[in-house]
């Protein structure tokens, strides 16, 4: 459907949108919370492609991808070598 | 419009690959390349392979992500390359030449050279189970995946051969960890059971299930709940050695019992595979854990 | 199309502006903490809406389990990256502080 194919560019164009966050973001902090939203975005994305397709096996995928971005932001914040805000 | 997605999802991959090589904060790289493990899963779902698509989101941005911040904790910062021009053109013309091959090879390929898809499609009933990934990983090819695995442990062995003895100094996590460690933790087990159950009729199966256990249990790593220096380490290490035996001695008996390695006994094959899954589970859980946070060998410490 | 629908489709939407809208804050607000804001609300309401309109659309039990819990889990892990990098930011802030405060004469 038109409209759901629809929203699913529009949420893949945020998770784009939060990249020069992710490559500029002077400070580490920028850079997971860039992380941190992106993956946020493509589960959203997954959600709105497996009603648009009628695949309920990528709700699954969409639960694996919020999963792997939780450990890889928690990653992250406990790996910092230095500070996060300089 | 999917075209539109689909553009935008190629021309982001490209993009963030090539932030991953050439961003000058290590930080950035690495955060680039969690990213473009992302979005090249999402690639693989819109070429129809779901279960590459969990493997690639679980292997590639959660553990990878976590080798590779540990590893970059040692390293000094990335010095300033100086690539002088012709070195720069041989390596584009040398790219540009690979790539057309490869195009030009995949577009002359010939319709009769998809013989795969068929075979499985003629023999998937005697498989046992009917998602056709599982089908070849678990008993077509079930060879292939025994070998995997012991590469995958002699992988393991090395890294506890190299790994210096310094435990990881992680940052401390804070009071709102534990409650997120009890809704995570929990959920990371039902969703590895629940992946390893569905793949055999939908996408999941051991890997994909072993590596979301992963996720849940560098979750616990982190806030400093599962310990692997000492004796603690032991169960991990058993867990991971106990995929290849399973494995093995599964081959073996099914030998026993119908002539044949790795050949399950017609009508049990369903339970065969469901066996040889759970043991890899636990065991591809436990390795990756084991090898992103290495051992310490017990007696004197640092 | 019947009143559920519909509200599935309006869910859908707004989970997705809520999206863009934090996609545009992350990028032009100036402070830290004030990124995390847009972040923290792209997690909980961004997600929670486009789940919501999905489980209203496609209303099977096997659908909205998955549904549910990716909600849950993303909130939770949204709110927890969310205060794990706000403590350490406001440690490091606070512990600047003190420095400026313990070099003054």
């Amino acid at each position: 459907m038109i409209l759901l194919e629809t929203l699913a560019c529009l949420t893949l164009f945020a998770a784009i949108a939060a990249l020069p966050r992710l490559f500029k973001g002077p400070t580490p902090a920028d850079r997971i919370m860039a992380l941190q939203f992106c993956g946020t975005a493509i589960v959203a994305t997954l959600i709105i492609l497996g009603l648009a397709e009628a695949a309920p096996a990528l709700y699954n995928l969409a639960l694996v991808f919020a999963c792997l971005a939780a450990t890889a932001g928690v990653a992250f914040v406990a790996l910092r070598r230095g500070k996060l805000r300089s | 419009m999917m075209t539109v997605f689909d553009v935008m999802l190629a021309a982001t991959i490209l993009w963030t690959a090539w932030t991953a090589l050439t961003a000058p904060d290590r930080t950035a790289a690495i955060a680039a390349f969690l990213v473009f493990g992302l979005f090249v899963g999402l690639s693989w779902v819109r070429l129809g392979a779901p279960d590459v698509a969990m493997a690639e989101a679980a292997i590639g941005s959660g553990l990878t992500g976590a080798l590779l911040l540990r590893a970059s904790r040692g390293m000094t910062p990335p010095a300033p390359t100086r690539v002088t021009a012709p070195h720069r053109a041989a390596a584009v013309i040398t790219a540009a030449g690979v790539a057309g091959v490869l195009a030009w090879a995949v577009l002359v390929l010939p319709e009769a050279a998809v013989v795969y898809d068929p075979l499985v499609d003629a023999n998937i009933g005697d498989s046992g189970v009917s998602n056709p990934v599982t089908a070849v990983l678990l008993n077509f090819r079930a060879w292939d995946t025994l070998l995997e695995l012991v590469v995958l442990l002699a992988a393991l062995l090395l890294v506890a051969a190299l790994r210096p003895i310094r435990a990881a100094r992680m940052a401390d996590l804070g009071p709102l960890y534990p409650p997120f460690l009890r809704i995570m933790a929990p959920l990371s087990i039902f969703l590895s059971a629940h992946l390893l159950w569905l793949g055999t009729s939908d996408p999941g199966g051991a890997f994909q299930a072993g590596a979301v256990l992963c996720g849940g249990l560098l979750a616990l790593f982190f806030g400093g709940t599962l310990k692997t220096d000492g004796p603690d380490v032991m169960p991990l290490w058993a867990l991971a050695v106990m995929g290849v035996v399973v494995f093995v001695g599964a081959g073996l008996l099914a030998e026993a019992l119908t002539g044949t390695l790795l050949e399950y006994p017609d009508g049990a094959d369903k339970a065969w595979i469901l066996t040889i899954e759970s043991a890899l589970t636990l065991s591809i859980g436990a390795t990756l854990l084991l090898l992103f946070s290495g051992l310490r060998q017990g007696g004197a410490r640092p | 199309m019947t009143l559920l629908e519909l509200f599935g489709y309006a869910c859908l939407c707004g989970g997705a502006a809520f999206l863009l809208l934090a996609a545009l804050g992350l990028w032009r607000f100036s402070d830290l903490y004030a990124r995390l804001h847009a972040l923290t609300k792209a997690d909980t309401a961004g997600v929670a809406l486009v789940a919501l309109g999905a489980g209203c659309l496609d209303g099977r039990l096997v659908a909205i389990i998955p549904l549910g819990l990716t909600a849950i889990l993303v909130a939770v892990s949204g709110a927890t990256t969310g205060h794990l990098i706000a403590s350490a930011a406001l440690g490091e802030d606070e512990g600047e502080d003190e420095n400026e405060e313990a070099a003054q004469p």
